[in-house]
């Protein structure tokens, strides 16, 4: 792994996060403008053209956008249409609800995930591996507004342990992590147990063996090892994954995140606001990816050797 | 047999059957096999491919796998290696039986340096809190001179995809030096390297055989190692041991027609002949294999006995045989 390697892959982070950018500015033009959201369909000619100059919207979309890159470039993001306030400052406030949510997600799903695929693994065709398998089948074939949907009907509506909607105390966190955790812990489960059964037939297993090591000594320190690395590699998958999660657990439970945040805005054309979570997301992926990367390279030496050879 | 009596066999397979649960209709491929290695010896254990000599190797230290059963008896140190509690089968393998495979470089661990592969060896045979790290060091890099690789203070911090294809077995039977065992099994360790390559790994395994008074199995399908190589072989053929004996008697007058099959079908420098000849047919799968002899359909001395019963041992001094009709002085094979 060398120094000019790694610029490269910066610079080609850079140019994603731009192109993401640009393809949701576009878009987000090209359907529509805040207009009606802001005005209401009462609205006068006159206050109508007054309020697309003011948010410059009377320009052509080229112009526009040249005005957004150079703005960003000096590090203003744009003024959040519907709030008056800085776009950055609206996301911002709504990012440690999102943060939250995701920690306790991820660390869940990593414990749960990883581990019951190893047991699944390690006790392959036994009734253990059929029985976390069943979940995680289940788990990983219902999209996770269905989960959500089901246990808002069992927790809150059938039994009423549980707030549906809302946050504040530590219940209500429940059924949003949940949802996020049930779905994603079931892939990473899967992925975990595939990658380790992979790993387990390999002929350098009976290796470990032959030269003495007792079978959990050759999983802890050959096994584990190497199923890391397509663990791994889904890490970059994984952010995508939670992101999308947020998203859609926060409309159904009504979370004041980000991920509510960001469909309010889409359905608003509240542009600015947009853009700017875009660009955390675009921004939160890269960083993954190349994060990822680097670590593939650790865990791999195969793979440095070959990078460090282009 | 009569001749090594002198010494107690190191290890003695006793009416070994295997078999793979789901597979072959239930049949074992490998049926009955017995044989003895003496200490400090190298038995040549021969046949075509699909014979059973792998399945014969892995039984020993028991690494068939989950799917895998075995019948009969592997004695070593008076202890059954089939039958032993788990943690005793794990003590033998390493330190007393030791393995050595085909394709080295897919049996060494790509992740982990070689140093450390060795030394992980090294650290089960020794008092682990009793040693500093830089003594297993000093040691792996002294085995690794042994079995002959150039350089190998770098070599520990490589790779085995770093390395070639000899030298990854090197290592790799250094890594099984490291427990200092008394048998190694060496499941045709030179079939996937060139000649020249293939002698001098032949070559540091009899050395290592005498310097360390080491028994060797040595797996191969190559007469010419086994001629080289070994003092006594095994030929087999479909799950079934077909003869046994000093080398030259066996490969001199083999009483086996499966042998002198085997010895005409390979390429000789002493005799010049018309045409190589092969043994036609295949060998059969496991589900096929008659009661009696593997080989009768392809058999040039073939009687009416041959499929249906099991040819009983004939024993001549030296070496055995399981054939009704053996191969008589001045026979072809054609
Ligand atoms: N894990 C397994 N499951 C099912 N059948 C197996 C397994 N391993 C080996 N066999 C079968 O056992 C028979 C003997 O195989 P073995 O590998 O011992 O042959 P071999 O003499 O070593 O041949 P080769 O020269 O190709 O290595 C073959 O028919 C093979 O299909
Ligand atoms: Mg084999």
């Amino acid at each position: 792994m060398n120094s000019s390697y790694l610029i490269r892959k910066v610079l080609r982070a850079m140019l994603t996060v731009l192109m993401v950018t640009t393809f949701v500015f576009l878009i987000l033009r090209l359907s529509g403008d805040p207009t009606v959201s802001v005005l209401g369909l009462e609205a006068s000619p006159e206050a109508v053209e007054a309020f697309r100059a003011k948010w410059g919207l009377d320009q052509p979309v080229r112009v526009q956008y040249f005005d957004f890159i150079k703005n960003a470039l000096h590090g203003d993001l744009g003024v959040s249409i519907l709030e008056g306030k800085p776009a950055l400052e609206t996301v911002a406030a709504r990012l440690p609800d999102t943060l939250i949510l995701m920690i306790i997600t991820t660390v869940l799903t990593f414990v749960v995930g990883i581990s019951s695929g190893l047991l699944a693994s390690l006790y392959h065709n036994s009734n253990k591996d059929r029985i976390i398998m069943l979940f995680a089948v289940a788990g990983y074939s219902m999209p996770t507004f269905v989960v959500g949907v089901l246990l808002v009907m069992f927790f809150s509506v059938t039994l009423g342990w549980l707030p549906s909607s809302g946050s504040g105390t530590w219940a209500h966190f429940i059924l949003p992590v949940l949802t996020m955790t049930i779905v994603e812990a079931a892939i990473f489960a899967r992925f975990t147990r595939s990658a380790m059964l992979e790993v387990l037939y390999q002929p350098y297993m009976k290796t470990a063996l032959a030269k003495g090591l007792s079978w959990w000594q050759a999983v802890r320190r050959h096994a584990l090892p190497n199923a890391a690395i397509p663990v791994v590699t889904i890490m970059g998958f994984w952010v995508g994954l939670i992101i999308a999660g947020a998203v859609i657990t926060e409309s159904i439970f009504g979370w004041p995140g980000v991920g509510r945040l960001l469909v309010y805005s889409v359905k608003h054309r509240d542009y600015n606001v947009v853009q700017v979570i875009v660009i955390f997301i675009s921004c939160s992926m890269v960083i993954t990816n190349l994060t990822v990367d680097i670590l593939y390279g650790l865990l791999d030496p195969r793979v440095s050797v070959v990078k460090g050879d282009q | 047999m009569a001749a090594n009596q002198k010494d107690e066999p190191l290890l003695e397979i006793k009416n070994l059957s295997v078999g793979f649960n789901g597979a072959h209709k239930g049949k074992p491929v490998v049926c009955g096999v017995s044989m003895k290695v003496h200490p400090g010896e190298i038995l040549g254990l021969v046949g075509e491919s699909g014979s059973g000599k792998s399945v014969t190797c892995y039984s020993v230290v028991r690494l068939l796998g989950e799917r895998g059963w075995t019948e009969g008896e592997v004695i070593f140190d008076n202890k059954d290696t089939l039958s032993c509690l788990e943690s005793d089968i794990v003590a033998i393998r390493g330190r007393e039986i030791a393995m050595i495979f085909q394709d080295a470089q897919s049996f060494l661990n790509p992740v982990q340096t070689v140093g450390s592969q060795l030394t992980e060896a090294l650290m089960l045979k020794k008092d682990l809190e009793k040693r500093s790290s830089d003594i297993f060091r000093k040691e792996a890099v002294k085995l690794l001179t042994e079995v002959g690789i150039p350089d190998p203070e770098r070599r520990m911090g490589e790779y085995p995809h770093q390395l070639s294809g000899g030298q990854n077995q090197r290592v790799m039977i250094a890594i099984m030096l490291a427990g200092d065992p008394r048998l190694l099994i060496a499941d045709e360790p030179t079939t996937a390297l060139d000649v020249t390559i293939q002698a001098q790994i032949l070559r540091l395994l009899k050395k290592l055989c005498k310097e360390r008074n080491m028994a060797i199995i040595l797996v191969t399908h190559d007469l010419g190692v086994i001629a080289e190589t070994c003092e006594r072989t095994v030929v087999m053929y479909g799950g079934k041991v077909m003869e046994c004996g000093p080398v030259e008697d066996v490969l001199v007058n083999p009483k086996h027609p499966y042998t002198l099959g085997l010895l005409s079908s390979k390429p000789r420098i002493d005799k010049k002949v018309k045409k190589l000849n092969t043994i036609e047919g295949v060998v059969p799968s496991p589900e096929n294999f008659p009661e009696g002899c593997p080989f009768y359909d392809r058999c040039i001395n073939v009687t009416d006995k041959c499929k249906d019963i099991s040819p009983p041992i004939v024993i001549e001094g030296m070496r055995h045989y399981f054939c009704f009709n053996p191969v008589k002085e001045g026979m072809v094979w054609k």
